[in-house]
């Protein structure tokens, strides 16, 4: 199909609408507004994507987005070395920084392990995560292991905690139940279940 | 459960089908070819969210119609304390489904909100048919009335896929047995779920079965419908089903990684019909079997009914002439009052004896109602 639009944008729009969610509709949208306001826009857009196509890379220790060896969470001198968070995707990092609950570090594996699509335990960052509880200085007491409670996620938990059983360290997975402030009428079936076999006493 | 009224747009030849339905028996006629089908498929694909006649939906949907954006189907369902509003959206690439305005995120959050009792001809082969034709039934029947069933059923499905995919990569594994461990554990929890729910459910299908069967035969044969399942275990217990599942699974491993596919658990399960203690798969006259069929979908609807606390909707596809006159009557005489039935047939004098709340006839996809 010919285009009337100028080859520079029509190439701007397809290179948009190779991005997750973004049809050809959004992209063209997208495009527009990009060129509407430039240069300055444009090149502030450009730059940023380029520096930050070169310079993020992942964390040497937990896989994390960092742009230097390490990422903010494991240069942080205030947290908790003993204690590590393996989760499946950066987004899950974030998740849990925005709860602000936890000051241990992170491990991220970068996928969980789906043998139907090709994810074998080598193609994400399990042995480093071994070799990193094998090595560290203090010690890694606990691994909490939070991969989503999906057939996936939990079949990844169980692969790891059968790797990690030689350590020394506490194995934990992250609980699973009721959401809290919905009502227990709204939560499905498996998730009440695994929430009554899982009750504690009151204190 | 009633649908009350229906708006079809672009489903296979329905261009447009506008229709208030009546409660009891809604008789749909005409020529073969013209729709009536296609407006059953329509109305299930609220149950399941999914067609009953094919895996492809790119066959329902006119792509190439001129004007085409998307297939939609919108039915207003009475049920007990209040009314539903469900609006199923799709076309060639996506799919959009909501009850009340609310989206639904999974397909599988529909299944359970309109129930239903579907009856076509393919049926009829219940008894003599596939083993995974007799498992579809008992699947539908139970996520309907037990969304537990469906995770379950569900979780399972992705386990044994992942389990199988490992299997066939077998020789570039050097862990096998570790890394298919995971998996064992989920099929066994699931599993056990599955077998648990699918014992009781047929326990109680095969005395209402048995109940049906004499009403309709009028003899003093008696059926019973009985579960095979792949595991067996002698405990009815969730925990002991569970551990006998895990088992088999490791002890099956050898034999399964030669053939890369997962050869026991409950995806391989059945259930056979036992008339006077004999299968009636072997034993049966093409009669009794089409019997013992009838007896079991009017035994779902019962079980349907008493699971859900209301009577569901029933669905009998062109059936009515796949049946001699006999067993026609019978099956329309067992049919509760209260519940709404749609029929779709090519001949009007079959009804005759049993008064039909509304007429309609469907010609070139077009729904009129004539009485």
């Amino acid at each position: 199909m010919n285009s009337i639009l100028p080859q520079t944008l029509e190439r701007l729009i397809e290179e948009l609408s190779r991005l997750p969610t973004i049809g050809r509709k959004t992209a063209q949208r997208l495009a527009f507004h990009i060129i509407r306001h430039s240069p300055p826009m444009a090149e502030n857009l450009a730059s940023a994507m380029t520096e930050a196509g070169a310079r993020i890379r992942p964390c040497q220790q937990c896989f994390f987005l960092a742009e230097d060896e390490l990422c903010s969470i494991c240069k942080d001198q205030r947290r908790r070395p003993d204690i590590v968070c393996v989760v499946e995707d950066p987004f899950d990092v974030v998740a849990f920084e925005k709860a602000g609950a936890y000051d241990g570090l992170y491990h991220v594996l970068q996928g969980r392990i789906s043998p139907l699509h090709g994810v074998m335990p080598e193609d994400l960052t399990i042995s480093s995560l071994l070799e990193r509880v094998a090595k560290a200085q203090p010690s890694i007491e606990e691994v909490i292991l939070a991969t989503s409670p999906t057939v996936d996620g939990d079949a990844t938990a169980l692969y790891l905690a059968e790797q990690l059983r030689g350590f020394r360290c506490r194995v934990t997975r992250i609980g699973v139940g009721v959401a809290i402030g919905s009502s227990l009428e709204l939560a499905d079936e498996l998730t009440l279940r695994h929430a009554l076999e899982r009750r504690q006493d009151v204190e | 459960m009633e649908i009350e009224k229906v708006s079809i747009r672009d489903f296979r030849n329905l261009r447009l089908v506008e229709q208030d339905f009546a409660s009891g028996l809604n008789v749909i006629f005409g020529r073969n070819a013209q729709g009536k089908t296609n407006l059953l498929e329509a109305l299930h694909m609220l149950v399941t969210g999914r067609s009953f006649r094919t895996r492809n939906e790119r066959e329902i949907v006119p792509w190439n119609a001129s004007g085409y954006t998307a297939t939609v189907v919108r039915a207003t369902v009475r049920r007990q304390g209040g009314t539903d509003l469900f609006h199923l959206a799709f076309n060639k690439t996506q799919k959009f489904v909501s009850v009340n305005g609310e989206a639904l995120t999974r397909l599988g959050d529909l299944v359970g909100r309109l129930n239903a009792v579907l009856f076509t001809p393919a049926d009829l082969q219940l008894v003599q048919g596939a083993p995974q034709q007799r498992r579809r039934f008992l699947d539908i029947c139970l996520a309907q009335t037990s969304r537990l069933y469906l995770q379950a059923l569900q979780r399972f499905d992705t386990a044994l896929r992942q389990r199988n995919a490992l299997l066939k990569m077998q020789h570039q594994r050097k862990n096998l047995a570790g890394e298919v461990a995971p998996y064992h554990e989920e099929l066994a929890a699931s599993g056990a779920i599955i077998m648990k729910q699918r014992s009781s459910a047929l326990g109680e299908l095969s005395e209402l079965s048995r109940l049906y069967y004499t009403q309709i035969a009028g003899n003093n044969e008696t059926l019973l419908v009985q579960y095979a399942p792949s595991v067996t275990c002698e405990s009815l217990e969730e925990d002991a089903i569970r551990e006998r599942i895990k088992n088999i699974l490791e002890r099956t491993l050898q034999e399964d990684r030669m053939r890369g596919v997962t050869s026991t658990g409950p995806h391989r399960d059945d259930f056979v019909f036992l008339l006077n203690e004999k299968d009636a798969r072997d034993f049966a006259s093409q009669g009794q079997q089409r019997t013992c069929v009838l007896a079991l979908k009017l035994a779902e609807l019962t079980f349907l009914a008493k699971h859900r606390g209301e009577p569901p909707i029933l669905f009998l596809d062109d059936l009515l002439s796949e049946l001699d006159a006999g067993r026609r009557t019978h099956l329309l005489n067992c049919l509760p009052e209260n519940v709404q039935t749609f029929v779709t047939m090519t001949d009007r004098e079959v009804i005759s004896g049993r008064n039909a709340a509304a007429i309609f006839e469907m010609k070139n996809g077009d729904l009129k109602r004539i009485d």
